[in-house]
C-alpha cells in the first residue's frame, strides 16, 4: 500500500524531478566551466593564491538551487493535495494518517537528498582534481549549508502548503523565510562549521510541522 | 443491530453563525439515504462531520462503531467517499489510477472499473484533468464501485452531470445496493434523482432536522406530489 | 490526528526561536551605533595624550588635562602625525627633544597595527605561501605551490595538484632536526605577495615552542625562538615592518603583548607596558611613530589609552574612556531579557549564543503575559494560563509566536 502511495508521488514530481536533474547538471557543468575559465585567465597558481587570501565562494551558482529544488518539489506534492482538498482522498486511505503523510514526506525529503547527495560527491570531486583537500573541504563547508536549506526549504514548504487556512497559511511563511536565512547567514567559509549541527536539528525539527498542518486539515479549519 | 451511521448531539457553529444545535439521526445497515436541504443548511457540514474531516463544536459521530476523527484503516477502507465535484487526482490517467488503489482495497474489482471507463470512449493514457466533468464524473464512480465499500458517502453526486449520466449512476447506484448489505448516505441538488433512489429521506432546515422518513411513508402522505414538490412545500419556496 | 497538541508545542517553540533572534535583530538594525570614542594620539611636544572628539561637539580638540586646543594648536602639537601637512606650510621642526627628524625615518619606523578577537577566532584552510625570502630581483616572487603544516609539512605543487615530494622531504627534515614537534598548533604569516620583504611564518609546535619558518635561496630555514618559558603563545601577527626593527606582536595566554625582535641571530621578546588583554574579547590598536606608539585597547567597558616610548615600550602617559550606554543595550536592557543571536562580535564562527540583559527587562515580560491573561476573551482558561505563561518567560518573542501560530483562534469554517 505504502508502494502505492509513493507511486502517487512519483506520478506528480516526475518531470519536476527531471527537471531539477536536468538544472543541477547544466548548472555543475556551467560551475566547472567559470572554473576552468578562471584556471585560464588567471593561471593555476594565482587561482590556488586568490582562493586562500580572498576566500571565494568556488560553487556560487549552487547557493539557491537546493532551496529553490525544495520549494519547488513541496509545491509539487502539496498544492494539488490542497487543490480541492483531494487530502481528502489521501488520508482516507485505508491506512494511519500520520503514516500516509510520514510516506509522503520521506518521498520528498528523499528527492531532494537524492539529487544533493548525488551532486555534492560531483562537485567535490571535480574540484578535488585541480585543487588541493584543503580548499575542497572549504568547498564542501560553503556548500554544507546551502545544502541543507534543501531538506529545510522542502519541509517548511511543505508545512505552508499543508496548512489549510490562507491567512495562517501567510503568517506561517513568515517565520518560515527567517528560518531558511539561518542557512545564507554571510560567513567566511568554515565558520558555519559549529552551526551546521544545528541547522541539521532544525531539518529534523522541521520534520514535524506539516503533521501541525493536517492535523488542523482534519479538524476542518479553513 | 447497530447503525452504520450513528450521530448524536452534533452541534456547529461558524464563527458566530449557529448551523446547528443538537443535531441527532441514525442509518441503519442496507439503506439507501438521501440528505436534502436548502443552500446553506449544512448538507456538506454533515458530510464533512461524517468522514472525519470536520470537528464539530460538541457532540459525536459514529460510522461503523468508531468515532468519526479516530476511524481505524480498516473502516476507513469500507467506506467510500465522494468529494463535492467528483474530485479525484485528475494528474493520473485512467490506468495510472486504478493502479493506485487497486493496492489499498483486498476486494478490488477491476470489472467494476474498467466496465464503467469502457463506455467513456477514452485512450488509457489521457490524463485525467483533461476529461470532461462527466468524464470525470464516471472514473470517481468507477473507482467507488471498484472499492465495494460497505457505505458510500456521496456529497452531490448529480453535479454537473448531463440527465443521460445522472440517470446511469442512478442505476448503478441501485444495482449496487440491491442485495442490502450496503449502505449509501448521499445529498444531491437534484431531487428528481433521489426519488426514484432514497429509501430514507432527511430534509436539512436551518439549524435543525426538519424531517427524517422512509420515501415511500412521505409520498404516501402527500399522494400526487413529486418529492421535489414536498420539499419546497416543507422549507419553504426561498 | 494523535499528538497535535505535542506537534503544536514544538511548532509555538520553533517560531518563538526564530522570533528570539529575529525581533532583536530587527530592532537593533534599526538602532545599533558604534560607540564612538575621540581620535587619541600622544603629542611628542606636549607630552600628552591629545584627544580630537566627533559628533560635532564643543571643545572638540583637548589634552588629557582638559586644555582646549585650536585647530592650529593641535595641528602644531602633532608633527609627526601632520608632518605632510606641516612640511607644505614650512612649520615642521628641524628636531624634537634634540632629536633630529629624517624623513626617511619617519616613513619607516611608522607602526600601524590592529588586533581584535576575530583575528583569533577565525576559520583557516590551513594552507600557506611559503615566498623565498632572498628574492633575486627585488619583488616577492609567488612560489607555484602552497604548503600545509598539520602533522607533517607538505608542499603542494599548483600545476600537478601533487604533493612535491623532494621540497616536503627538505622541509620535513629541516624541522625534525630543529626539534619541532607534531602536530602543529598554529601557523601565522602574512600571505600577502605585495609585502615589502618576506620573513615566513611563526608556528608553534606541539609542545608549545614557537619556531621560525622560512626559505632562504630555496633551502628551508627553521629556528626554536626559545622564548622565555613564562611566555605562553597564543596568537601571533606577522608585520614584516618596514624598518625590520620585529618580526610581528606576540600574544600570551595572559592577554600580555610583545613584539618579538630579532636579536642577531636569536629573538627577543620585548613586552608592551600595557595591561594584559582578553584575546576573546578586547580590541586593540597601535599607531606609532620613532618616538611614541599610542596604543587603544577597547574594552566592552571603555578605551584605555597608553603612550610607549617607541625604543623601550615603556609607558609615559595613559587615559580611559568610559564607553557611553548604546542605544541597542538600552533597548535590550528593557524590552529583551534574553535574546539570541548567532553571530558574535568576538567570534567569525557561527553559532547560537543566548544573551541575557537585565532584571528589569522582565517588568516587559510580566506586564505581556499580564495582558495575554486578561485581553483575547473566548479562549478556554487552560488555554489562558498556557498563554500567559508562555509569554512570562518568553517575552515578545512569545507573545509574536502565540500571534503567528494562530493557535488562539477556533473559528472553524466550511
Amino acid at each position: 500500500m505504502y508502494k502505492s502511495l509513493l507511486y502517487k508521488e512519483w506520478i506528480k514530481t516526475r518531470s519536476v524531478i527531471a527537471c531539477l536533474a536536468v538544472i543541477f547538471l547544466g548548472v555543475g557543468i556551467y560551475s566547472f566551466m567559470k572554473i576552468s575559465e578562471s584556471i585560464r585567465l588567471l593561471g593555476i597558481v594565482n587561482l590556488w593564491e586568490t582562493t586562500i587570501q580572498k576566500d571565494p565562494a568556488m560553487f556560487p551558482q549552487f547557493k539557491y538551487l537546493p532551496l529553490l529544488a525544495g520549494i519547488l518539489l513541496a509545491i509539487t506534492q502539496y498544492v494539488p493535495e490542497l487543490q480541492f482538498k483531494r487530502l481528502k482522498l489521501t488520508l482516507h486511505l485505508p491506512l494511519n494518517e500520520n503514516k500516509i503523510l510520514l510516506t509522503m514526506l520521506l518521498y520528498g525529503v528523499t528527492a531532494v537528498l537524492s539529487l544533493l547527495l548525488i551532486t555534492l560527491p560531483i562537485l567535490l570531486l571535480g574540484l578535488g582534481q585541480r585543487f588541493p583537500s584543503e580548499i575542497v573541504w572549504t568547498g564542501f563547508q560553503q556548500l554544507a549549508p546551502w545544502f541543507l536549506a534543501g531538506p529545510a526549504a522542502y519541509l517548511i514548504a511543505a508545512w505552508i502548503c499543508l496548512e489549510p487556512q490562507w491567512k495562517q497559511r501567510i503568517l506561517t511563511v513568515i517565520p518560515g523565510i527567517i528560518a531558511l536565512s539561518f542557512f545564507f547567514l554571510r560567513a567566511k567559509s568554515g565558520a558555519y562549521q559549529p552551526f551546521d549541527l544545528y541547522l541539521i536539528l532544525l531539518v529534523i525539527v522541521a520534520f514535524f510541522f506539516a503533521f501541525y498542518s493536517t492535523a488542523r486539515f482534519k479538524e476542518g479549519v479553513q | 443491530m447497530t447503525p452504520i451511521i450513528q450521530c448524536q448531539n452534533i452541534t456547529h457553529y461558524y464563527g458566530n453563525r449557529l448551523i446547528y444545535k443538537d443535531l441527532n439521526f441514525e442509518v441503519q445497515k442496507g439503506k439507501i439515504l438521501g440528505l436534502l436541504g436548502k443552500n446553506g443548511t449544512g448538507k456538506t457540514t454533515i458530510i464533512n462531520i461524517l468522514n472525519g474531516y470536520l470537528k464539530p463544536q460538541a457532540g459525536v459521530c459514529r460510522v461503523f462503531g468508531e468515532d468519526m476523527d479516530k476511524l481505524s484503516p480498516k473502516t476507513k477502507g469500507s467506506i467510500g467517499l465522494l468529494l463535492e465535484g467528483h474530485i479525484q487526482h485528475s494528474y493520473f490517467n485512467v490506468l495510472q489510477i486504478e493502479k493506485y488503489y487497486r493496492r489499498f482495497f483486498p476486494k478490488w474489482k477491476r470489472d467494476a472499473y474498467f466496465g464503467l471507463i469502457e463506455k467513456l470512449k477514452v485512450a488509457p493514457s489521457q490524463k485525467i484533468n483533461t476529461m470532461s466533468c462527466g468524464q470525470r464524473s464516471q472514473v470517481a464512480l468507477g473507482l467507488l464501485f471498484a472499492q465495494d465499500p460497505d457505505l458510500l458517502i456521496l456529497d452531490d453526486f448529480s453535479m454537473g452531470l448531463d440527465p443521460g449520466y445522472r440517470r446511469l449512476f442512478v442505476e448503478y447506484l441501485k444495482e449496487y445496493a440491491k442485495d442490502g448489505n450496503k449502505t449509501v448516505f448521499l445529498t444531491s441538488h437534484i431531487i428528481q434523482d433521489m426519488e426514484l433512489l432514497i429509501d430514507d429521506c432527511m430534509i436539512l432546515d436551518y439549524g435543525k432536522i426538519l424531517l427524517h422518513k422512509p420515501t415511500k411513508e412521505l409520498m404516501a402522505k402527500y399522494p400526487n406530489q413529486t418529492l421535489e414538490d414536498i420539499f419546497i412545500e416543507l422549507t419553504g419556496k426561498y | 490526528m494523535k499528538n497535535k497538541e505535542t506537534i503544536y508545542v514544538l511548532v509555538l517553540l520553533f517560531v518563538t526561536l526564530v522570533a528570539l533572534w529575529g525581533i532583536p535583530e530587527l530592532v537593533k538594525t534599526a538602532t545599533y551605533s558604534n560607540n564612538r570614542y575621540p581620535f587619541v594620539y600622544f603629542s611628542s611636544t606636549e607630552k600628552k595624550l591629545l584627544f580630537k572628539e566627533f559628533d560635532g561637539r564643543e571643545n572638540a580638540l583637548h589634552d588629557d588635562e582638559g586644555k582646549v586646543y585650536t585647530d592650529k594648536e593641535y595641528d602644531a602639537a602633532l608633527p609627526l602625525l601632520n608632518f605632510r601637512q606641516l612640511t607644505v606650510n614650512g612649520e615642521m621642526p628641524d628636531s624634537i627633544d634634540g632629536i633630529a627628524i629624517d624623513p626617511r625615518e619617519l616613513r619607516v619606523k611608522q607602526v600601524n597595527f590592529r588586533y581584535g578577537p576575530l583575528n583569533k577566532n577565525t576559520p583557516n584552510p590551513g594552507l600557506y605561501i611559503l615566498y623565498e625570502s632572498l628574492p633575486k630581483k627585488a619583488k616577492l616572487e609567488s612560489p607555484g605551490d602552497l604548503f600545509r603544516l598539520k602533522n607533517k609539512i607538505e608542499f603542494i605543487d599548483a600545476a600537478s595538484n601533487r604533493v612535491n615530494k623532494q621540497k616536503s622531504e627538505l622541509f620535513q627534515t629541516a624541522l625534525l632536526k630543529a626539534g619541532y614537534t607534531f602536530p602543529a598548533q598554529w601557523t601565522s604569516g602574512n600571505l600577502n605577495i605585495r609585502k615589502p620583504y618576506d620573513e615566513g611564518y611563526f608556528s608553534l609546535d606541539a609542545q608549545g615552542q614557537l619556531y621560525h619558518i622560512k626559505m632562504v635561496n630555496g633551502r628551508p630555514f627553521i629556528k626554536n625562538t626559545q622564548l622565555d618559558p613564562q611566555i605562553e603563545p597564543a596568537f601571533f601577527a606577522m608585520e614584516e615592518v618596514a624598518d625590520k626593527r620585529f618580526y610581528g606582536f606576540l600574544f600570551d595566554k595572559k592577554g600580555r603583548c610583545y613584539i618579538l625582535e630579532a636579536d642577531g641571530g636569536k629573538y627577543k621578546t620585548v613586552q608592551l607596558d600595557i595591561d594584559p588583554i582578553r584575546l576573546d574579547a578586547d580590541e586593540l590598536m597601535i599607531i606609532g611613530n620613532f618616538l611614541y606608539w599610542t596604543v587603544a585597547v577597547q574594552t566592552d567597558k571603555g578605551k584605555h589609552f597608553y603612550a610607549l616610548q617607541t625604543e623601550t615600550l615603556k609607558k609615559v602617559r595613559y587615559a580611559y574612556i568610559e564607553a557611553a550606554i548604546n542605544k541597542w543595550d538600552a533597548i535590550a536592557g528593557n524590552f529583551f531579557p534574553f535574546y539570541l543571536t548567532f553571530k558574535d562580535k568576538h567570534s567569525e564562527y557561527i553559532a547560537p549564543h543566548l544573551h541575557f540583559t537585565t532584571y528589569t527587562a522582565w517588568i516587559a515580560n510580566v506586564l505581556l503575559a499580564a495582558l495575554f491573561l486578561f485581553l483575547f476573551p473566548g479562549r478556554a482558561k487552560k488555554k489562558k494560563i498556557f498563554d500567559s505563561i508562555y509569554t512570562l518567560i518568553f517575552g515578545i518573542a512569545g507573545a509574536v509566536a502565540l500571534i503567528v501560530t494562530g493557535e488562539r483562534e477556533n473559528k472553524i469554517k466550511n
